[in-house]
């Protein structure tokens, strides 16, 4: 069930993002296992009788790290985050009593905090090992393509129409969720989501839905991403309440998010009444579709989701609440791990929530008594 | 009714009609295990209904000799004839073997007229044991209660304990004028003013109960059987729309109740008939292999399990391990792998549904650790932590299992059976309540 999930998001990759993303998990995974196994003998050594994970766990946790991370210039992240996967898959994960989870704690360590770091301490400033390829195959070399053969003007035509120029193998076109952080309070003055549509600078709907969009190569169809998290439902893998919490909780917690206008505070959703239920629906659409949500939601949230019922509400609510207040807040892509990252860490304590009635009923009555 | 929470549907098998017992059954030669010392010696002629043990206590019944004929061997089940400090009472084993070829699977004695408690109540002692599944704690106790505590609810639980085998069922659906008739004098005795049938949704069931219940002032509940709700505990629970809350393994009529099993009831109401009761119990034989076909088949409690079919006669040794004793989830095989002494006898405590696995016994894959699925939390029919009751069972602190109240465990083995690591739960659960209870070091709140 999971290779099937992994598998697809595979063929995704593959399809609009060639060879170069195929490898680029290759090495994730790799890397992984091999520091898995390595760090393994040596606690074995220290603790033997100390209980690990199984090899196909944490190849899956790996590969979905893999699908994760966008196709990036320099192979360091990648290498790194596979390694640091390997150590962390020995402290959290579901074995664990921790159960934090291996993905979001990999992706905060390694991408998010040199990140915040870089930025504190050389404002402006861009790291070469985090700068990443926002290229997309075109339609004509899907597959064989090489994502590093594109020409460096931007592309705002639809990805259907950059058949025409076929001297590249890629095009070149803006990152949507770095898109919409950079906007995401632009987006809210008069006619300037319409403008950003018309002009292609804003990718279309469809497009984010199929997944020809730059971004993390596995998770870039939101559309193949809500299928994949259906198909998770049914098999009872995951629960419809941790999505469907999730998104309310990100719909509701965006609609109240600080923005200032002519040295003013409002609320976004005070802006979206002005402007008129159209763009209103156009960018709420936009910025829960084109976020890391349905991934982390859908995808990744039910390995390390809490066991109650109330618990998985609880745990949805974080995972919608925290993802949009640090999209928000801190204003990089890669904060939107931090949402699971702490709402994994809180799923041993949501367990308790599981409260038994008649466990209830017999301390009411010892208390009676 | 309420439904309960968790639980699993599974498919209801077929029923199995189940003819009368017949005249007269081959004799065999019958193994008792008493808790008294018997009042018969070895090599001692009796006749059938004759006194083998008399309890002191009220809610004990005596045991009969079920046949006439002479006692072989009368001795301590351990081996030793004094009390222990460590065995709280003595075991014995008696064996019977008939004259004749043949025996009457009833025994002569008319039922006590009016519905005085106290003298059905003796006479049922007298008459031997009755099985110990009603209400999880048997008749005689509920009855015995019943003199000391009101009771304002009677149930027959005809809710099948494992609904791909459906043996209550198929009791209901052969013996529909006595059901209610049986059920009837056990709320006429105890004064119940709710008296209520539970039976599960099958085919042409309901059309069979409905007329006699209603002659008999039954009511008639028909319900899918969501297992495990024919557990005691989660019946009164959905029968009192969840206001009476019963502990697992203690008696209904703290909460007013009483519960019937269908083959009682059964028993009673053949007796109001026949002026004679029953002493020979039927047997439903469940062949997983078969589709859920099951056999029936009666038989004197104390014969050997291989008279009740010839595949069972036939099967290659050990049978006790090929042989489970009621409910599939959570039954008891009739041996332990390991154990060298099998038990293929049907005592009187046991249930009438006996699952035969065949030749090849399943075995449990290995357990890997716990991955947090939460299955086992979603289909517990209490509303327990299974996952977290296992980290504290290992750590053997009953002082930890407290809080989590393992003693609201109903035992219906789900947890185990949805759990993907194979992770031992039930069997672990079983396992730490056997452990503490004796010792007394766990005392259940």
């Amino acid at each position: 069930m999971w290779l099937l999930v992994c598998a697809s998001l595979l063929l995704m990759a593959l399809i609009f993002f060639g060879w170069r993303a195929m490898a680029s998990i290759a090495i994730v995974v790799a890397m992984s296992l091999l520091t898995y196994l390595l760090s393994g003998l040596v606690i074995h050594m220290i603790q033997p009788q100390r209980k690990s994970d199984s090899l196909m766990h944490v190849a899956t946790m790996s590969l979905l790290l893999g699908l994760c991370l966008p196709v990036m210039r320099q192979p360091s992240l990648v290498v790194l985050a596979g390694a640091l996967m390997g150590f962390v898959m020995h402290l959290t994960g579901r074995v664990h009593r921790l159960r934090i989870h291996p993905v979001a704690m990999t992706m905060v360590l390694v991408w998010l905090l040199p990140v915040m770091l870089v930025r504190s301490m050389r404002p402006g400033e861009s790291f070469p090992m985090f700068d990443t390829v926002n290229t997309v195959l075109r339609p004509d070399h899907l597959v064989r393509g090489d994502l590093f053969k594109f020409s460096d003007e931007i592309s705002r035509l639809p990805w259907s129409a950059a058949m025409r120029d076929s001297e590249w193998d890629a095009v070149r076109r803006m990152e949507p969720y770095a898109l919409l952080i950079d906007g995401q309070t632009r987006m809210l003055q008069p006619t300037m989501l319409v403008n950003m549509l018309a002009s292609g600078e804003l990718p279309r709907v469809e497009e984010l839905l199929l997944g020809v969009t730059p971004g993390a190569v596995g998770a870039s169809s939101r559309g193949l991403l809500i299928l994949l998290g259906l198909y998770l439902m049914y098999r009872r893998v995951s629960w419809w309440p941790v999505g469907l919490s999730a998104f309310m909780a990100a719909f509701v917690t965006l609609l109240v998010m600080p923005v200032f206008e002519h040295s003013q505070q409002t609320i976004v959703g005070m802006r979206l009444a002005h402007l008129g239920p159209a763009v209103a629906v156009t960018y709420i659409g936009y910025m829960l579709l084109g976020s890391p949500l349905a991934l982390i939601a859908l995808i990744l949230a039910p390995t390390t989701a809490p066991m109650s019922a109330w618990g998985r509400v609880i745990y949805g609510i974080l995972i919608g609440m925290l993802l949009i207040l640090a999209q928000w807040f801190l204003r990089t892509p890669q904060a939107a791990y931090v949402s699971l990252l702490i709402a994994s860490a809180m799923s041993r304590p949501l367990d308790a929530l599981q409260s038994s009635a008649f466990v209830r009923y017999a301390d009411r009555k010892m208390d009676d008594e | 009714m309420r439904r309960i929470r968790g639980g699993m549907d599974f498919p209801a098998g077929r029923l199995t009609t189940i003819s009368p017992p017949p005249p007269q059954l081959p004799a065999q030669p019958i193994v008792l295990r008493v808790d008294e010392r018997p009042e018969v010696h070895a090599g001692q002629a009796i006749r059938q209904g004759q006194l083998l043990t008399q309890p002191v206590h009220m809610h004990l019944g005596c045991q009969i000799s079920p046949v006439s004929g002479t006692v072989q061997r009368m001795e301590p089940i351990d081996g030793t004839d004094q009390p222990s400090a460590t065995r709280r009472r003595r075991r014995f084993e008696i064996q019977i073997d008939p004259h004749g070829s043949s025996c009457e699977p009833f025994i002569s004695f008319s039922p006590p007229r009016g519905r005085k408690l106290e003298n059905w109540l003796a006479a049922m002692r007298q008459l031997g044991a009755w099985a110990g599944h009603d209400g999880g704690v048997g008749l005689l106790p509920q009855l015995a209660a019943t003199v000391h505590h009101k009771v304002d609810t009677v149930i027959l639980n005809g809710l099948d304990r494992f609904p791909p085998f459906p043996d209550a069922s198929s009791l209901l659906a052969s013996f529909p004028d006595e059901v209610a008739a049986g059920t009837r004098v056990i709320a006429d005795l105890v004064g119940a003013r709710q008296v209520m049938l539970v039976a599960a949704r099958a085919a042409r069931l309901s059309g069979r109960l409905r007329p006699t219940c209603r002659i008999h002032s039954v009511r008639l509940h028909i319900v899918n059987n969501h297992y495990p709700t024919a557990d005691p505990t989660l019946l009164v629970w959905a029968c009192t729309s969840g206001r009476r809350r019963l502990q697992p393994r203690t008696n209904p009529v703290s909460r007013g109740v009483v519960i019937l099993d269908p083959w009682t009831a059964i028993r009673i109401g053949r007796w109001l008939t026949m002026e004679a009761l029953d002493l020979a119990r039927p047997y439903l034989l469940a062949w997983p292999e078969r589709h859920a076909a099951m056999s029936a088949c009666w038989a004197l409690p104390g014969a050997s399990l291989t008279v009740l079919h010839k595949r069972l006669a036939a099967a290659p040794p050990p049978l006790g391990e090929r042989v489970v004793f009621g409910n599939l989830m959570s039954g008891q095989s009739a041996q332990e792998p390991g154990e060298t002494a099998p038990r293929p006898l049907l005592a009187p405590e046991d249930e009438m549904l006996i699952t035969y696995l065949g030749s090849h016994v399943p075995s449990r894959p290995p357990a890997e650790p716990c991955i947090a699925c939460g299955w086992c939390a979603h289909v517990c029919p209490t509303a327990l932590r299974p996952a977290r009751l296992l980290e504290l069972c290992a750590s053997e602190d009953a002082r930890l299992l407290a809080p989590y109240q393992l003693d609201w465990c109903v035992d219906c083995g789900l947890c185990s059976h949805v759990c993907p690591s194979a992770l031992p739960l039930a069997q672990t659960f079983r396992q730490t309540m056997a452990h503490f209870a004796p010792t007394g070091q766990y005392v259940p709140r």
